[in-house]
C-alpha cells in the first residue's frame, strides 16, 4: 500500500483515520521518547554546558517537544501528539522515582502527581492546536512553524504557572526563554516533523 | 477571501479558518458579555464557598457555567476555533475588567499577581487567564476530532467532559485550588466537573445550536 493511499483514508468527519500501525507508532514513539527524556536528554542539555538556572539553557529547550512531533510528523492522526508527549512526561516521570511534588498550601505540605506529567500535556496541546483548527488537512512547514510556537509558548505557560521554574527570571529574559524554546523547537522538532511527513505522505512527487 | 490550500486528499483548509463578518461579531460579543458575567460569577462563586460554606464538590456541578464563554459561540457559529477564541476573550475581559467588590482571591480582576518562591514575590500573570485559554482548548479538540462537523447531544458531552477533566488538572496543577486533605472532596470534585461541564454544560451548548440551527443542519 502506498503512503498516498494512506494519507487518503479519511473518517467520514473528513479527518485522517486511525489505523492500528498509527498506534503502534504512536505508542512506540511515546515510549522511546519516555526513555530518552529520562535517561538521555538531561546529559544531553548537561553536556551542552546549560542548567536551569541560565536563560540561554532555553535554547535546548526543543528536546523535550520531539517525541510529540515526531508522532505527529510520521502518523498525521488526530490527537497523536497529544498522545505521544502526555506518554512520553508520563513515563519519564513514572521512571525517575520522583513521582510526586510537594505543594505547600496554607502552611502545609501536599503531595500531587509529579507537574511534569502536565506539563507533557499543555505541551501536546499547544503544539497540535493549529492542526486541529485546520482540520489536520495542512501539512506545510509553515503550519509546523505556528505548531513550534504554540508548543513553545505552552512550554513557558507552564514553566511559569506549573513548574515555576522561570517566575525568578525578570520579564525581558522571559521573552527570551520563549524565544530560544520556539527557535530551538522550530529546528529541533518541526523541521525534522515535517520533513518525514513529507518523505511519508507526499513521496510519489519527483 | 483568502487562497485555500488543498492537500494532496483534496481537503480544503483556509487561513481564516472559514469565518465570515458575523462569526468575528458573534464570538466578540459572546466573549466580552461571558467575561462580565464570569467577573459577577467570581463574586458568587466565593460567597457560595466562603460565606455560606459550601462543599467545592457538589458546587461543582455548576461549573459548566465557565464554559459557556466558549460553549456559546461555538454552538451558534460552528467555526474552527470559536470555542478557543471565545472562552479566552472572556478569561481576558474576567482578570482585566470590573470593579473588585470582594476579596476574591486568585479570581481578581487583575492583569498581575504574585507568585511566592521561597518567601520571594514575582509578578506573573492572572493564571487565570490561562486557565481560560485552556478550558477553551480542551473542548475544541474534541470538537476538531469529529471535523467540525458532528454537533449533536454526544459530541457536546464528550467536549464538557474533555472541558470538566482540564478544568480538574488545572485546579491541582495552576491554581492548586483542588488540591484537598480529603480525598472524598478530591475524586468527588472530578466527578461534578464531569458531570457539571460534560452532562449540564455540553447539554446547555447542545440546546442553544439546536436553537441557532434547527432546520438548517447540513447531513454528513
Amino acid at each position: 500500500m502506498s503512503a498516498q493511499a494512506q494519507n487518503q483514508e479519511l473518517t467520514r468527519y473528513g479527518l485522517p483515520r486511525w489505523r492500528v500501525s498509527d498506534v503502534l507508532w504512536v505508542a512506540a514513539i511515546g515510549l522511546i521518547g519516555g526513555l530518552l527524556y529520562r535517561f538521555v536528554f538531561p546529559a544531553v542539555t548537561a553536556a551542552c554546558g546549560v542548567g536551569e538556572t541560565q536563560p540561554w539553557s532555553s535554547l535546548t529547550n526543543g528536546v523535550w517537544m520531539l517525541a510529540g512531533f515526531i508522532a505527529l510528523g510520521i502518523t498525521r492522526r488526530p490527537g497523536s501528539m497529544i498522545i505521544a508527549e502526555s506518554l512520553a512526561a508520563l513515563l519519564s516521570v513514572l521512571l525517575s522515582g520522583q513521582t510526586h511534588a510537594e505543594i505547600e498550601l496554607a502552611g502545609k505540605t501536599r503531595m500531587v502527581l509529579h507537574p511534569l506529567v502536565f506539563t507533557g500535556l499543555l505541551q501536546g496541546m499547544g503544539g497540535e492546536t493549529i492542526f486541529c483548527l485546520l482540520r489536520y488537512a495542512d501539512w506545510r512547514f509553515g503550519v509546523w512553524l505556528i505548531s513550534a510556537a504554540g508548543c513553545a509558548w505552552f512550554s513557558y505557560i507552564s514553566g511559569i504557572y506549573v513548574t515555576k521554574c522561570y517566575v525568578l527570571f525578570p520579564a525581558t529574559v522571559q521573552v527570551g526563554i520563549f524565544l530560544g524554546t520556539f527557535l530551538s523547537t522550530a529546528v529541533l522538532c518541526a523541521l525534522p516533523a515535517w520533513w518525514l511527513g513529507r518523505r511519508l505522505f507526499e513521496s510519489s512527487r519527483p | 477571501m483568502e487562497k485555500a490550500a488543498t492537500n494532496r486528499s483534496g481537503r480544503q483548509s483556509s487561513l481564516w479558518f472559514g469565518w465570515t463578518a458575523r462569526d468575528w461579531a458573534v464570538v466578540l460579543i459572546c466573549g466580552v458579555a461571558f467575561g462580565l458575567i464570569y467577573r459577577l460569577w467570581d463574586d458568587l462563586y466565593t460567597v457560595m464557598l466562603v460565606e455560606w460554606g459550601w462543599n467545592l464538590a457538589p458546587t461543582s456541578l455548576i461549573n459548566g457555567m465557565w464554559f459557556m464563554g466558549g460553549f456559546v459561540p461555538a454552538a451558534i457559529t460552528r467555526k474552527p476555533g470559536a470555542c478557543l477564541f471565545g472562552e479566552s476573550l472572556a478569561a481576558l475581559v474576567e482578570v482585566t475588567v470590573g470593579p473588585y467588590t470582594i476579596d476574591v482571591g486568585d479570581f481578581g480582576p487583575e492583569i498581575y499577581r504574585t507568585v511566592y518562591i521561597a518567601g520571594q514575590g514575582y509578578p506573573v500573570f492572572n493564571m487565570v487567564l490561562y486557565v481560560g485559554i485552556l478550558e477553551g482548548l480542551a473542548p475544541e479538540y474534541v470538537l476538531g476530532w469529529f471535523g467540525y462537523r458532528r454537533w449533536d447531544w454526544m459530541v457536546w458531552v464528550l467536549a464538557g467532559a474533555a472541558g470538566g477533566l482540564i478544568e480538574f488538572c488545572t485546579g491541582i496543577w495552576m491554581t492548586h485550588y483542588y488540591v484537598f486533605e480529603s480525598t472524598w472532596t478530591f475524586w468527588g470534585l472530578l466527578l461534578t466537573s464531569l458531570i457539571g461541564v460534560g452532562l449540564i454544560g455540553g447539554s446547555v451548548a447542545w440546546a442553544v445550536g439546536r436553537l441557532v440551527w434547527r432546520g438548517k443542519e447540513e447531513r454528513i
